[in-house]
């Protein structure tokens, strides 16, 4: 069956296949397209979610001293 | 010696040291002797540290000749999972491209064990960095995919594969492993034993290689669910060398209590097989015995992409170096030589739109769980896969885990203890997640349903 377009992931494939193309077999790089292609979508899963300005990452920051104070 | 000690839990090891009846040099070495000669057998064992643990048997032997006892653990021995930090051996993270690797410091988990007199007897086998790369099959450490002590033809579990097998078949009473999504619960359900996953920060990772920084938590895998609190309890605390354990104090409690309330999320056995379903059924009978079971739900969010994400692209910027200079094709695993390129695809702020969301997942996990001691569930979908064929796993997608997804995206705690045999002979398990912190009423739960039960009895024919 043959791929729907979706440019956006060609565009993010593109990215891996420039970087890392010259190392893969042809069959090592049709993997990595469906891992992509995976990847891609989970990312979208995530984006359709609605969050507000309020909801910080669950990743606190502080100023470091080495002091600890 | 060994009808008197091998598959003891610690505590009656323990018992036995301090009365006299064996001595802690006599117990290192029945262990050391079994690791050496059957630990190949089932490719456990990266190394084994004889020299080392005689040294600390001997020491514990003189401290508690002369009255002076550290505790529990005192004089016992136990095994490391390979990517903890150890002076006294090579610390290999199971990986090709490390197998020559020393530090100079020990871990602050083997330093705290030390300190408890604990016996380091072994650094015990791994799947290559944790499985941080995405492993497909068995086949994925140097040290050759390590077999399930209960059946020669299946997978320990991973990729804390030595301490499962290790403990299995009794090389050691106790091992520690580590679990960023499945590496401690894999292990301890396929091979019959007790795994803690304890709370993120409750443990200091110092000294562990790092997976994922937001995911990862050393652990006890033991033959019983109180062993893992006593491990626990020596383990657990702040470490000024690691910022992220918490300073919040901890005393493993092993007071039996009655009346929990239990929640089970709906439709947490979809997609396991009929040996777990059957046998996680029957153990909702037995936990019916010591409280209530009632249906939970979540919002319906995409929790393993969550999780996922946060996995791939923290281990991406972990094995950097690896990555990009293509020293992933030195890994044992084919599919790993090429599969961790596709985490470049990962926008940056699809990652922090995964942390937003990580907020949303802890609130709504806490949430379910306030109402409840637990909540219960299948520990693995399945029976430990077959070796030399590829297997189902939540991390590549193929296998749907939101208790993994949600238990280690949000940190929380877990305990699993075995609960039946599945068709082919081999263990399945049950798990109990607690809220953030309450690894003892995780423990309670899973030591009165061990009262109740005698899987953790039964051990695989090894001798």
């Amino acid at each position: 069956m043959a791929e729907t377009p979706d440019p956006e992931f060609e565009t993010v494939f593109e990215i891996v296949r420039l970087r890392y193309g010259t190392r893969l077999t042809p069959e090592q790089l049709e993997d990595l397209r469906k891992i992509v292609r995976a990847r891609v979508d989970a990312a979208r899963a995530l984006r359709a979610i609605r969050l507000t300005n309020a909801d910080e990452p669950f990743q606190r920051f502080e100023p470091y001293r080495e002091d600890g104070r | 010696m060994a009808a008197d000690v091998l598959f003891k839990p610690v505590r009656e090891l323990s018992e036995m040291l301090r009365k006299g009846q064996v001595s802690p040099v006599e117990l290192t070495e029945f262990y050391l002797d079994r690791l050496e000669r059957i630990g190949p057998r089932y490719n456990a064992v990266v190394t084994v540290m004889r020299a080392h643990a005689m040294a600390q048997a001997r020491r514990a032997e003189g401290e508690i000749s002369a009255g002076r006892w550290r505790g529990p653990l005192h004089g016992i021995p136990y095994g490391a999972k390979d990517l903890l930090a150890t002076t006294a051996a090579p610390t290999t993270w199971g990986a090709a491209p490390y197998r020559d690797q020393r530090f100079d410091f020990d871990a602050t988990v083997v330093r705290k064990l030390e300190e408890a007199g604990a016996v380091l007897c072994a650094k015990l086998a791994m799947i290559e960095l944790a499985g941080g790369m995405g492993y497909r099959q068995p086949t994925a450490s140097f040290t050759g995919p390590c077999i399930n002590p209960w059946n020669t033809e299946a997978w320990s579990g991973g990729s804390s594969s030595g301490s499962g097998a290790a403990v299995a078949s009794g090389l050691v009473p106790f091992a520690i492993g580590s679990e960023t999504w499945g590496s401690i619960l894999s292990p301890a359900g396929f091979c019959g034993l007790a795994g803690l996953r304890p709370t993120y920060g409750r443990v200091s990772r110092h000294g562990a290689m790092a997976l994922c920084w937001t995911l990862d938590k050393l652990g006890p895998l033991a033959l019983t669910a109180d062993d893992c609190g006593v491990v626990l309890d020596a383990i657990a605390g702040p470490d000024p060398s690691d910022p992220t354990a918490a300073d919040r104090p901890y005393r493993y409690q092993a007071a039996d209590r009655k009346g929990f309330h239990f929640g089970m999320l709906k439709g947490v056995t979809d997609g396991c097989e009929p040996a777990v379903v059957d046998n996680f059924t029957r153990a909702l009978e037995t936990i019916r015995k010591i409280g209530t079971v009632e249906e939970v739900t979540l919002p319906d969010l995409p929790w393993e992409h969550i999780t996922r994400i946060i996995l791939e692209v923290e281990a991406a910027s972990a094995f950097e170096d690896l990555v990009e200079s293509g020293g992933i094709t030195e890994l044992t695993a084919p599919e790993v030589h090429h599969t961790p390129y596709a985490r470049d695809a990962i926008l940056a702020k699809d990652y922090v739109k995964a942390l937003r969301l990580r907020r949303v997942m802890a609130r709504e996990a806490d949430r379910v769980l306030s109402r409840y001691d637990a909540l219960v569930a299948p520990g693995r979908i399945s029976e430990a896969p077959v070796l030399g064929k590829e297997f189902r796993s939540p991390i590549s997608a193929t296998a749907k885990d939101i208790m993994g997804a949600v238990g280690n995206g949000a940190g929380l705690p877990a305990v699993c203890v075995p609960n039946g045999l599945g068709a082919r002979g081999l263990p399945t398990s049950i798990q109990f997640m607690s809220r953030a912190w309450e690894e003892n009423t995780a423990l309670a739960a899973a030591r009165a349903y061990q009262s109740l039960t005698d899987w953790h009895a039964r051990h695989p024919q090894v001798d």
